[in-house]
């Protein structure tokens, strides 16, 4: 598949790609996006040129089977030590990390 | 005392020439004097940076440490989390949030002893390649303020070039340690991927991100680097591989070693004037016994639109977790729960952090997937392949670290795509995993010019061997910005 018809930006496609990400963009801010997308989407046309069907020939092999993979299943390990020990504010009980107070009173914003 | 290096700072805590007291006021009297035209800081803890201080004295005066770093200031980029210090990563977004950790490279430093002065200046959330994009604003390069000091680890950069502090962290994820480095004048190394610990690291392209630090000399990031490095089980990409003493070694012999030009990186597109800094770097290398070569990366030219397809790719999966519920800004009287989420993160994301999501939700789109994501992970391992098939020929790659000197403030950032060419040396290293270094070559029309050094994997011991042997026959590191104009 070529990126030169996906490069077609639309208003509409910008539209629905603000939706999927969750932003709000206004009137100019939408058309400023849609500018210098364009050019981004430009740029990603060099890709077309590049055989990337030869990746064969790198002969990168898997370490081991498909069989000898370990199921796909959760750990049972309990995570509660490594948080104790990295998170000084982890409470066990409630098992969430309390936001200290500032430590450094005198801290200036630069 | 701006202009010692670590270990000279080291040695005169050491025998009692000075405490380490009076060492982080000295530091903390610059920032006051000069960085109101840098604003290479966000953020200065001078009461915690002299009670660190007066501890470190304490361990001094009774040799309960003998750790090289002991007492010694420094200063994070501000996307590593401190505990109980603000962490913004310069994003509005962040801009109230006070981390309940230290990332682990924090706590290692933490741990030697350093003091760590505040937070430094840096492009929102690492994107960007100028430091013009902070909610904080821009930092200014010490050499000239009317150029930017280069992106996105800009403020790190900056207050190192001017003395402000001796040593600080940054984070490269398409060459942002390296690329300010070169602009301001300093050193800075990117190791290999997995090489520091992520964690507590504000996540952008979690496959490239890699912290590193940044100082005036090869010898000082060399101790940096055995510091900050190691396997961290709570990063599960960092590596399990042994830490060399990067520091014992770095007088070990270099002549014989063989160097590799790529042919794709020195072409018309690099400044001439640059060239002719680099070339002069060049004859020093082959002074030193080291043999020069032309070798070639094919696929090098792709660097960049790869990058800018997998970068924002990530970005967009990492970004999706601010939306103004669990912490950061949240935006007001939002109408439901869509409106709080689509207005918190348009009101709180800078321009570039949009564009880029946007761009990465793009090419994870349904319908792109094929043709963009999934086609640049394929021509990742191209570019991989390239440079193991050159460390067949060479041992070093050397290159530039930028194709001019640092811009003017505000002359890239209505063109995006020219601002991302200022990465097309620099990302290649990124998509391989690869270490990379830059360092100072000499300077064109009065600012600084970096050259690049990239390396195979976990060889960050042959960067920085190569340049501190450099560093102790050249004087392109010795240089000072004049901050007689600074105080206001």
């Amino acid at each position: 598949m070529s990126t030169h018809c996906n490069s077609q930006l639309t208003h509409e496609h910008l539209r629905n790609l603000e939706q999927l990400a969750q932003l709000k963009l206004d009137e100019n801010e939408h058309e400023q996006c849609f500018k210098s997308l364009q050019q981004i989407l430009k740029m990603f046309e060099l890709l077309d040129s590049v055989d990337t069907t030869s990746i064969d020939h790198l002969s990168i092999q898997p370490q081991c089977s498909i069989e000898s993979l370990r199921p796909d299943t959760s750990s049972t390990q309990d995570h509660t030590p490594t948080l104790q020990q990295c998170c000084p504010h982890f409470n066990e009980t409630t098992q969430h990390i309390l936001v200290p107070q500032v430590i450094d009173s005198t801290s200036d914003e630069g | 005392m701006h202009q010692l290096t670590l270990s000279e700072m080291s040695k005169m805590l050491k025998s009692k020439t000075c405490s380490s007291t009076e060492l982080t006021h000295y530091f903390l009297e610059r920032i006051e004097k000069y960085d109101k035209k840098i604003n290479s800081f966000v953020t200065v803890c001078p009461e915690s940076a002299l009670n660190a201080a007066k501890h470190a004295d304490q361990l001094l005066s009774t040799h309960q440490s003998h750790h090289p770093l002991l007492g010694i200031p420094i200063a994070h980029k501000d996307l590593f989390s401190t505990e109980g210090i603000r962490t913004s990563s310069c994003s509005k977004m962040l801009a109230e949030y006070i981390a309940p950790y230290d990332a682990t490279c924090v706590e290692r430093l933490k741990t030697a002893g350093m003091i760590m002065l505040g937070k430094t200046n840096m492009d929102e959330f690492a994107m960007g390649s100028s430091n013009e994009t902070s909610y904080f604003g821009p930092c200014y390069n010490p050499w000239n303020l009317d150029h930017v000091a280069g992106g996105s680890s800009g403020g790190s950069a900056a207050a190192v070039a001017a003395g402000l502090v001796p040593a600080t962290t940054g984070t490269d994820t398409g060459g942002s340690i390296r690329l300010p480095a070169a602009y301001c004048g300093i050193t800075g190394i990117k190791p290999s991927y997995g090489r520091i610990s992520r964690w507590g690291m504000t996540a952008f392209a979690s496959s490239l991100d890699q912290a590193g630090p940044m100082a005036r000399t090869a010898h000082d990031c060399a101790l940096l680097l055995e510091t900050m490095s190691g396997h961290d089980p709570k990063d599960a990409t960092s590596l399990n591989a042994p830490v060399p003493q990067y520091s014992e070694h770095l007088n070990d012999p270099i002549n014989n070693l063989r160097i590799g030009l790529p042919q794709e990186f020195f072409t018309k597109d690099l400044d001439p004037n640059i060239q002719d800094v680099l070339n002069q770097v060049i004859e020093q290398f082959k002074h030193m016994g080291m043999n020069v070569q032309t070798i070639s990366l094919p696929n090098a030219n792709l660097s960049i639109p790869i990058y800018y397809i997998l970068a924002p790719a990530e970005a967009s999966s990492n970004l999706a977790r601010f939306d103004g519920i669990r912490y950061g800004y949240q935006c007001d009287h939002p109408e439901n729960i869509e409106d709080l989420y689509m207005r918190t993160r348009d009101e709180a994301f800078g321009d570039e952090v949009k564009r880029r999501i946007i761009v990465g939700t793009h090419v994870l789109a349904s319908g792109s997937y094929n043709a963009y994501y999934q086609k640049a992970q394929k021509i990742r391992a191209l570019i991989k392949h390239d440079f193991d098939r050159a460390f067949d020929q060479v041992d070093l790659i050397f290159a530039p670290t930028s194709p001019t000197t640092a811009f003017k403030v505000g002359e890239k950032l209505n063109d995006p795509v020219s601002m991302y060419l200022s990465d097309i040396y620099t990302t290649a290293a990124n998509l391989a995993s690869l270490p990379a270094l830059t360092a100072p070559a000499g300077f064109s029309n009065g600012l600084p010019v970096g050259f690049q050094l990239i390396a195979p994997h976990l060889q960050e011991q042959l960067l920085l061997q190569v340049t501190h042997q450099l560093q102790c026959i050249t004087d392109a590191h010795q240089h000072h910005p004049t901050l007689s104009n600074f105080e206001e």
